[in-house]
């Protein structure tokens, strides 16, 4: 038992503050996590230097559905290319393309009712 | 075990190795006849900050690299040096039964509200412990650098100016050469490198939080101690300092510098405020105990002061100014004595070293940026903008709370008058018993002198010739503030029930204490609305990951400040220089500021103009970091940027 009152007061701020501590930091890295209470995707150019003529791209997935679908346009809006992708939620995939000759090649994915575009 | 846990674990053992051991030891070996148990342990954290930031400071300084190894070592070496001469000096803790007794209503109302005061700190930082807020980003980046570069580091940065300033809006503009910032100061961010080093944990956490929330709590409770020393001569002297405490701990425990600078990482203030507090508690234990070795510990937290806080050491400048001339004016007759006790004080042999070796450091070998004549003098003189011509008192009031403003400015009154030499006032000292206290000159030259000057110099700063922005001056007046308060709550608590009938003084103190609990509580409760932006941060933070992946240490990356949370973080990831990325500001620094260069504003509101062109050659421009929906479509549009990445609410274009 803490006999005297300045142990008490000590023990009191020092069990309060370490749970204070833990109980953010805990918070603090779950906020942190890509997944945890949050629904986003996200795509991007493996190589997005513009001058290279790489194309392959990566999609992210942080939402609860998996159902990806790409499309590769031209730059007069024709598809070339459309295909289906399943990315399960908290992983991702490369998508390897070729790029359009001569053109501007748009890359377009579509996840539930949203659309994000690359271009190059 | 879980890796959180684990992590967490080590985080808790860092912070008692770096935030506490060392200053616990030390004062157990400088003034463990002096302080009670009470006191050591409030005031080993801002001895403890002092002593590693000083340390760190020197070694870099003698060109030790700041590594984990040597950071480990230098930590060990301290602490070994401290329990050696404890050892030696064998000294035996001699209880002071007035600073380590308290009735068990007093232990109660005390521990009550320090459960109270960190669970609505807490409560605020759930939603904001995640770091997004402007100024920790700008920290942090300095901090970071200092890890990477392993040395202490100059602070200064690359500028972006219109190479026609009379036309700034339509003119290119060109980087200047690196330039030094005032802003930063090394002691601001050492403790940060200590413990990232030693935990292994990024800057990008919940740990810089932490650390200032620790050291926020404990300023609340070095305000404690410090009004427990000044009013214990008083028959009401622990109600006194228990209010003291809850007015700056569990009331307005947020607003202010309190949970919201924690979040918003105004790291300066509340390191400052902590040391602040602590340099006047050692002062009173210096000039009522006649201690050197008290005096010898208000210099080295002096010092570390001035390598932290600018504005917090000119505020403790103008502090001890004020409460040295309410000494003198209230003792003058004492003055022969006064000064014979201050020459006994200040020539001890250690403090003269001290102030020697500090001085030519100071001078020679590392000046804070700050220092200057320049800064000086535009610090000092004639207020030269309305932002610094003093602030309204209902301004005062929405800043420092309506109750405890009140409290404060009644009770400076009362102190005022009791402090009178009338033969009525004189007659209710001595039926309050408390004539002893009034004879006490540091006691009324720190409550009276403290609370008045910075009183003077947010409302009427030109008597005092400041010239800093007046709102920033205000949030200091809470620490007095508070300490007057509790004076005058705990004397109204003492006084009315003496003097008015039972039920009247009842209702009278009900009255009172709902009127401060309800408004000190109301302001908590109105600043608990702010939201998380966690989503957002995230996805910023994932889209600067992916660019400091994909750039070269040379290329210069723009982003928008407007619309992307957590912006400012972006330079954290990218490691590069202090100025990239380059940031499209708010809009109204444009308007306000019509000479500023406009090529930020220009290449992302209008990428396509021919103005926008010349700027991203200029600036030698690659990535562009915006908010999609609000500027995506004008890049979509251009040919001269590909899109590389998006996410749910920024994308990456790249100038081809």
């Amino acid at each position: 038992m803490l006999k005297s009152q300045t142990s008490q007061i000590i023990f009191a701020i020092v069990l309060m503050l370490l749970s204070s501590v833990i109980f953010l930091f805990w918070i603090e890295n779950t906020q942190h996590s890509y997944s945890y209470n949050k629904s986003w995707w996200t795509i991007s150019f493996i190589e997005p230097n513009p001058v290279s003529a790489n194309l392959n791209f990566e999609i992210e997935n942080y939402t609860s559905t998996d159902k990806f679908t790409y499309i590769i346009k031209n730059d007069s809006d024709i598809t070339i290319l459309k295909e289906d992708l399943l990315i399960p939620k908290n992983s991702k995939k490369t998508v390897s393309i070729k790029k359009i000759q001569n053109d501007r090649t748009i890359v377009e994915v579509l996840h539930e009712k949203d659309i994000k575009t690359l271009t190059k | 075990m879980d890796s959180i846990l684990i992590s967490n674990i080590i985080l808790i053992l860092i912070f008692i190795l770096t935030l506490f051991l060392p200053g616990w030891l030390f004062l157990n070996f400088l003034l463990k006849t002096t302080l009670s148990k009470l006191e050591i342990f409030a005031l080993s954290v801002p001895m403890s900050l002092s002593i590693v930031t000083l340390s760190i400071l020197i070694s870099g300084k003698l060109g030790i690299s700041i590594t984990q190894i040597n950071i480990s070592i230098i930590l060990v070496i301290i602490l070994l040096i401290e329990i050696i001469l404890l050892k030696i000096k064998k000294q035996r803790h001699l209880p002071i039964p007035y600073f380590e007794t308290f009735s068990r209503k007093q232990v109660s109302i005390l521990i009550l509200s320090i459960a109270l005061m960190i669970f609505i700190k807490t409560t605020f930082l759930v939603n904001t412990i995640f770091p997004t807020a402007t100024d920790l980003g700008h920290h942090m980046f300095w901090v970071e650098k200092i890890i990477s570069s392993e040395e202490l580091v100059t602070y200064s940065k690359i500028k972006v100016i219109p190479d026609n300033i009379e036309s700034a809006n339509t003119s290119v503009a060109n980087f200047t050469e690196s330039q030094p910032i005032a802003d930063f100061i090394i002691g601001e961010h050492i403790i940060f490198v200590v413990i990232s080093l030693l935990t292994e944990l990024s800057v990008v956490s919940a740990f810089p939080s932490l650390v200032l929330l620790i050291i926020n709590i404990f300023t609340a409770f070095a305000l404690f101690i410090l009004s427990l020393r000044l009013f214990h001569k008083l028959p009401f002297g622990k109600n006194s300092a228990i209010f003291s405490f809850i007015l700056i701990g569990p009331l307005y425990a947020i607003s202010g510098a309190q949970a919201k600078f924690v979040s918003g990482g105004v790291i300066g203030n509340i390191f400052g405020n902590l040391l602040i507090v602590s340099i006047i508690f050692f002062l009173y234990i210096s000039f009522t105990k006649k201690s050197r070795n008290s005096m010898l510990v208000v210099f080295l937290l002096l010092i570390t002061l001035i390598y932290t806080h600018h504005l917090s050491t000119f505020i403790l400048a103008y502090s001890l100014f004020g409460i040295f001339i309410t000494l003198f004016i209230t003792n003058w007759r004492k003055i022969p004595k006064i000064a014979k006790s201050w020459k006994y004080l200040m020539t001890s042999p250690v403090l003269l070293l001290l102030i020697t070796l500090s001085s030519l450091f100071l001078i020679f070998i590392y000046t804070p940026s700050y220092l200057n004549t320049e800064a000086i003098s535009s610090a000092t003189g004639a207020p030269n903008k309305s932002t610094r011509t003093g602030i309204k008192f209902t301004q005062l009031k929405t800043m420092i709370g309506d109750a405890r403003l009140s409290f404060a400015i009644a009770g400076f009154l009362l102190s005022l008058i009791l402090f009178s030499k009338n033969r009525y006032i004189v007659n209710i000292r001595k039926t309050l018993k408390t004539e002893l206290y009034f004879k006490l000159s540091y006691t009324r030259a720190i409550i009276l002198g403290w609370f008045g000057i910075i009183f003077i110099m947010i409302s009427y700063p030109a008597i005092l010739k400041v010239n800093i922005i007046s709102s920033r001056i205000a949030t200091y007046i809470a620490f007095p503030s508070a300490i007057i308060g509790g004076f005058l709550l705990s004397w109204l608590l003492f006084y009315i029930p003496k003097s008015l009938p039972k039920n009247i003084s009842t209702t009278v103190l009900v009255m009172l204490f709902l009127f401060i609990f309800s408004d000190g509580l109301l302001d908590s409760n109105n600043s608990l609305k702010e939201l998380s932006k966690t989503e957002e941060a995230v996805q910023t933070f994932h889209a600067a990951q992916y660019l400091s992946k994909n750039i070269q240490e040379s290329t210069w990356v723009l982003k928008d400040h407007n619309y992307i949370t957590s912006d400012t973080w972006i330079k954290v990831f990218l490691a590069t220089n202090y100025s990239n990325p380059l940031s499209r500001s708010y809009f109204r620094r444009y308007e306000s500021h019509p000479n500023r260069e406009h090529c930020t504003l220009e290449m992302i509101s209008n990428p396509g103009t021919d103005l926008s062109k010349d700027c991203f050659t200029s600036l030698n421009i690659g990535p562009v970091m915006i908010d999609t929906s609000e500027d995506g479509e004008k890049f979509n549009r251009n040919l001269n940027f590909v899109k590389v990445y998006e996410n749910n609410n920024s994308s990456i274009y790249w100038k081809k």
